[in-house]
């Protein structure tokens, strides 16, 4: 992929943007370079003479760009995609330092990334860099200058460059780790605090352009360190630069390393001699055994670092590097370095922000820094003119550091200005309208017309969550205070279960929705149909009544009389039955045939709140039994029927027959069906003691015969009858069901509830088919049938008491039906009228 | 005096039911609070000493039982399989619970055998007689020779019988339109037919609740007379 390289900047571009991506200028057009390799362009008039040092007078010898770049473009595609730097932006001293630098290998950063200032510029001048050194320094350092990648970059002019400096220039004849075309510069001309940067002679100078040494007599100590011994080369990053440790002060042999060690890298560790290092460069280097590279050094010794140094290198324990940075002691420290150190503990750095003092760093170093349109800083040279125009070397001017610059120095890429392609991805701030895209124009893909923006629907604007530092929302401040322990009543300490894990609610409204004067309106309506549903609504006005049942009162009146006065008052006044029910009768004609030798079992279930009903007809039949000397067996499928059958029983064979001699009530047969089942297949496994509590019960003469055990008798073959007195059908039903099929010879008669009696006839009228007998051979139906039993039977009993008062209330009742009937017919008759 | 405190007793409690003529007051109340208690604790009692005693305890705890146990004896496992697994079957379901699932096992049981039982009962019992008693002959001749009567007898089981049943068909035909639709047009008058049946027959139900009730009412009236006529016999001395 071809990259642009910015006329404004110098920083590389994918070829597919129409604006830069660091300073939002336009890449093609007018002032745009014209192509990836275009040659790099005169230094800007806004980097001083003493940093461009030979720059005019050799604008050719800058190296390719692209081998500047490497170290800075690791990864990115190497040397093709190099962009082409301006030499107008390259400062004459960092030019001036790249030199002769040789060509860079092809897997090693090019030693033409070196900077001139750390590669050691020209070959006499630390500030004349290597012509090939030059074009290959990044933008940030040379400004944004469109030099060609294959010139080297002017040399600083020689006077503009002091001679500290000027040695620095010297390539390396070895590849850097950046594969700068590195040249050593003559140790002379490079302090040997930059000595000490380049490592030693043989060794490529760092990747920001070729290292220049300066000649050791020209360069002060502190800087003679940065460019190691003579004939040593800067230090490159990455590459093993060992400067001469004696020529090597501490603080800046930690920043190229010990002897034989490491140039200090990125990264990497060095141990320079704590005794020649100055406390404002050995916080470049870093303090002994700390790593001391330019790029992450740590601190250095204060006392012996210039002011302006110092905010290089930083406070002790701080790195001491313009390119990793903390802040260096102020006193020493031109400003223009200071601006490269930053203040007291911030990073001064071009990968790092960092706190400058504004006036006299250029606009290249201020780029560095952080610090927008500051100016360049100046090597303590009074003559040293602030550029006229902000330099833009390092960094867009309209942003403080480059996307890449801030994220390397800060970890974070939010630091400082974004470039426009990523502000555009923004929440949408204060300019934007709400909900709107971003603008189109922030747009990384370049054309500005191909989105258009648009407008969220208002119901879909309503759910935008809102900001937290919206005016609505609340900050969350824990006010949490310790209640037990030692930390008792302090505040602000860290709980035991982080406050995340705890349950709580945000005070934070993130989600409001917009209510419209139309969902206000609608939601009242819904209100008002929810309250009308619960509100309870007065009754209408209705006639005065009264609360008497009068109505009730008047039927149990009409009731009490008609049952009370006819045998009071008319006895016989009904006649008794004449007529028999041919089921009465059948049942009659049954018992009054049956044999006694088996006994006839009697089935009372019934409670005692029935036994007005069926105590007539039970006691007509049992009478019956008696006189006809059937034994009798009295059980229950209730438990209080049991206990109704034992007063039936007692008062029916009271002088007639004996207790377990003639008749016997084992009493309640439990489980329901299942039960009654069970008594169907093995009688003695149903029962072991009697209703009266007779411990052997089996073994009552009456009983004692009986489905002996082990004989495999069922039920039916020891009874000569089965008597079913039942108040519901239910009842009726579950003993023909599961004992019927057991008991198929032997007759059953029911004495059933006149109300159950519709629904236990089909049990007695069940089959006409000739040859097939019913389920039931006799039915007696509640008093009515018992009085007819009696009346059969001729021995008046219960029943035939009763038949005055059952017919005077049948009566009435009949009266009461017809009466009702006609007078709430004509009522309603004439209310519907009415209406 | 001993024997009046049953007429009393009865006396006293026949009015308090009577008196929810006037609504529901405290006498009604507590005659019915009386009535459920007694029963419920007489069906207690009964079943204790009738059936969880003599058909669960006695056997598992009878020196005979104990004897056969305690010799390893065979026999005792025979007697104690029944009582045993009853009362084991009754803690658990006594034990039946959310947290303890084992009383479903007697709950599962007893619902299996007594579904068991009834379904076999009803359908031999009750299903298949009804069915044999409803498939009569429609010929007016029976052993005498012709019988009108037992044709139209014949005939009004059997159209009762199948228009009951036709009266529980709730199905129809969907209309084109997807909506629910009317029943076939032969149906609707065989439905009413069924009602007219079901209608006389809850008649008849009716009218036999009436008859039990007033007779019971006549039972209980007659009862009130003879107390009170007892009572006053005491109280006042034969005359």
């Amino acid at each position: 992929m071809a990259v642009l390289r910015c006329a404004n900047c110098g920083k590389p571009n994918p070829d597919f943007l129409d604006i830069c991506q660091f300073c939002d200028q336009p890449l093609r057009g007018e002032g745009a370079p014209a192509a990836a390799e275009s040659a790099p362009a005169e230094p800007v008039e806004a980097i001083p003479d003493w940093l461009r040092g030979e720059a005019a007078a050799e604008p050719e010898a800058a190296p390719p760009q692209r081998q500047e770049q490497d170290w800075m473009w690791k990864g990115t595609g190497g040397e093709a995609e190099q962009p082409a730097a301006s030499a107008e932006d390259v400062p004459d001293w960092l030019r001036a330092m790249q030199g002769e630098s040789p060509a860079p290998a092809a897997d090693e950063p090019s030693s033409a990334a070196i900077p001139d200032w750390l590669s050691g510029g020209a070959a006499s001048d630390p500030f004349a860099a290597p012509a090939e050194s030059a074009a290959a320094m990044p933008d940030w350092l040379t400004g944004g200058t469109s030099a060609e990648p294959a010139a080297p970059a002017p040399s600083p002019a020689a006077s503009d460059i002091p001679d500290w400096l000027r040695g620095m220039g010297e390539p390396s004849t070895e590849p850097s780790a950046f594969d700068a075309p590195a040249s050593a510069a003559p140790a002379s001309d490079v302090p040997d605090w930059m000595n000490s940067l380049g490592g030693a002679p043989a060794e490529p100078a760092p990747s920001f352009g070729t290292p220049a040494t300066p000649a050791a007599s020209d360069v002060p100590d502190w800087m003679n360190s940065l460019g190691g011994a003579p004939a040593e080369p800067v230090p490159s990053f990455g590459t093993p630069a060992a400067p001469a440790a004696s020529d090597v002060p501490d603080w800046m042999s930690s920043l190229g390393g010990a002897p034989a060690e490491p140039a200090p890298s990125f990264g990497a560790s060095a141990a320079p001699a704590a005794s020649d290092v100055p406390d404002w460069m050995s916080s470049l280097g870093g303090a002994p055994a700390e790593p001391a590279s330019p790029f992450g050094a740590s601190a250095a010794p204060a006392s012996d670092t210039p002011d302006w140094m110092s905010s290089l290198g930083g406070a002790p324990a701080e790195p001491a590097s313009p390119f990793g940075a903390s802040a260096a002691p102020a006193s020493d420290t031109p400003d223009w370095m200071s601006s490269l150190g930053g203040a007291p503990a911030e990073p001064a750095s071009p990968f790092g922000a960092s706190v400058t003092p504004a006036s006299d760093t250029p606009d290249w170093m201020s780029s560095l820094s952080g610090a927008p349109a500051e100016p360049a800083p100046s090597f303590a040279d009074p003559s040293f003119e602030a550029p006229a125009e902000p330099g833009p070397s390092f960094a867009a001017p309209e942003t403080a550091q480059p996307s890449w610059m801030s994220e390397a120095g800060t970890g974070s890429a939010l630091a400082g200005e974004t470039p426009s392609w990523l502000s555009a991805f923004r929440p949408s701030g204060s300019d934007a309208t709400e909900g709107a895209l971003p603008p189109a124009g922030a747009t990384p893909f370049g054309a500005s017309d191909e989105i258009a923006q648009t407008a969220l629907p208002s119901w879909l604007a309503a759910l935008k969550p809102a900001s937290p530092d919206s005016p609505g929302g609340a900050t969350e401040a824990d006010t949490y205070q310790e209640t037990v322990g030692l930390l008792a009543g302090v505040r602000g300490i860290l709980r035991a279960e982080p406050l995340i894990a705890m349950p709580h609610k945000s005070n934070t409204e993130v989600h409001k929705l917009l209510v419209t004067d139309a969902h206000v309106a609608q939601a009242d309506i819904l209100a008002g149909f929810l309250k009308e549903d619960t509100e309870t609504s007065p009754e209408a006005k209705r006639k005065a009544r009264l609360s008497v049942p009068f109505e009730r009162w008047l039927v149990m009146v009409l009731l009490i009389v008609a049952v009370i006065v006819p045998p009071l008052f008319t006895p016989g006044i009904f006649p008794v039955p004449r007529t028999i029910n041919l089921a009465t009768q059948k049942a009659f004609q049954i018992i009054d045939k049956l044999p006694n030798d088996k006994p006839a079992l009697i089935a009372f279930d019934y409670d005692p709140a029935q036994s007005g009903e069926l105590n007539p007809g039970a006691e007509a039949l049992v009478s019956h039994l008696i006189r006809r000397g059937v034994p009798l067996i009295g059980v229950s499928a209730l438990a209080t029927g049991a206990g109704v059958g034992e007063e039936v029983l007692r008062h029916a064979a009271e002088g007639k027959y004996a207790y377990g001699t003639h008749y016997t009530n084992l009493g309640y047969i439990l489980g329901g069906p299942v039960g009654l089942y069970l008594f169907a297949v093995a009688p003695r496994r149903a029962f072991q003691i009697d209703f009266q509590g007779t411990a052997q019960a089996w073994d009552q003469p009456l009983l004692a015969s009986l489905w002996p055990p082990d004989a495999g008798r069922s039920l039916g073959d020891e009874l000569s009858l089965i008597v079913l007195i039942s108040a519901t059908p239910e009842a009726t039903r579950a003993w023909i069901e599961q004992t019927r099929a057991l008991t198929a010879k032997v007759p059953m008669i029911a004495v059933v509830s006149a109300g159950a009696e519709p629904l236990v006839r089909p049990y007695y009228e069940g089959s006409y088919h000739e040859g097939e007998q019913p389920a039931l051979n006799g039915l007696v139906t509640g008093v009515v049938g018992a009085a007819q039993y009696e009346q059969q039977a001729g021995v008046p009993g219960s029943a035939s008491g009763l038949w005055d008062a059952l017919g005077g209330g049948l009566v009435m009742l009949l009266v009461l039906f017809v009466a009702g009937n006609l007078i709430f017919g004509v009522v309603g008759f004439m209310r519907r009228r009415k209406r | 005096m001993l024997d009046l405190i049953g007429p009393v007793l009865a006396f006293s409690l026949t009015l308090a039911v009577l008196s929810y003529l006037i609504g529901d007051n405290p006498l009604y109340r507590l005659a019915i609070h009386i009535f459920v208690g007694a029963t419920a604790g007489y069906a207690a009692i009964v079943a204790w000493s009738n059936v969880i005693y003599p058909l669960m305890v006695v056997p598992i705890f009878s020196t005979e039982t104990l004897g056969n146990l305690l010799a390893f004896n065979t026999l005792a496992l025979t007697q104690l399989i029944s009582p045993a697994g009853g009362l084991l079957l009754g803690l658990l379901l006594l034990l039946k619970s959310r947290s303890i699932a084992l009383g479903s096992v007697a709950t599962a049981f007893m619902v299996g055998v007594g579904a068991a039982i009834a379904i076999g009962g009803a359908v031999t019992g009750t299903l298949f007689p009804q069915i044999n008693a409803t498939s009569l002959s429609l010929l007016p001749f029976d052993a005498g020779g012709f019988n009108g009567v037992t044709l139209i007898e014949n005939l009004i089981i059997i159209v009762g019988t199948l228009t009951t049943l036709m009266y529980f068909y709730y199905s129809a035909r969907r209309n084109a339109d997807g909506l629910s639709g009317r029943m076939a047009g032969l149906l609707r008058p065989l439905k009413f037919v069924g009602e007219v049946f079901i209608g006389l027959t809850f008649g008849v139900l009716y009218a036999g609740a009436m008859v039990a009730s007033l007779a019971l009412f006549s039972e209980r009236m007659l009862a009130l007379i003879d107390i009170a006529s007892l009572l006053m016999t005491r109280l006042m001395g034969p005359s």
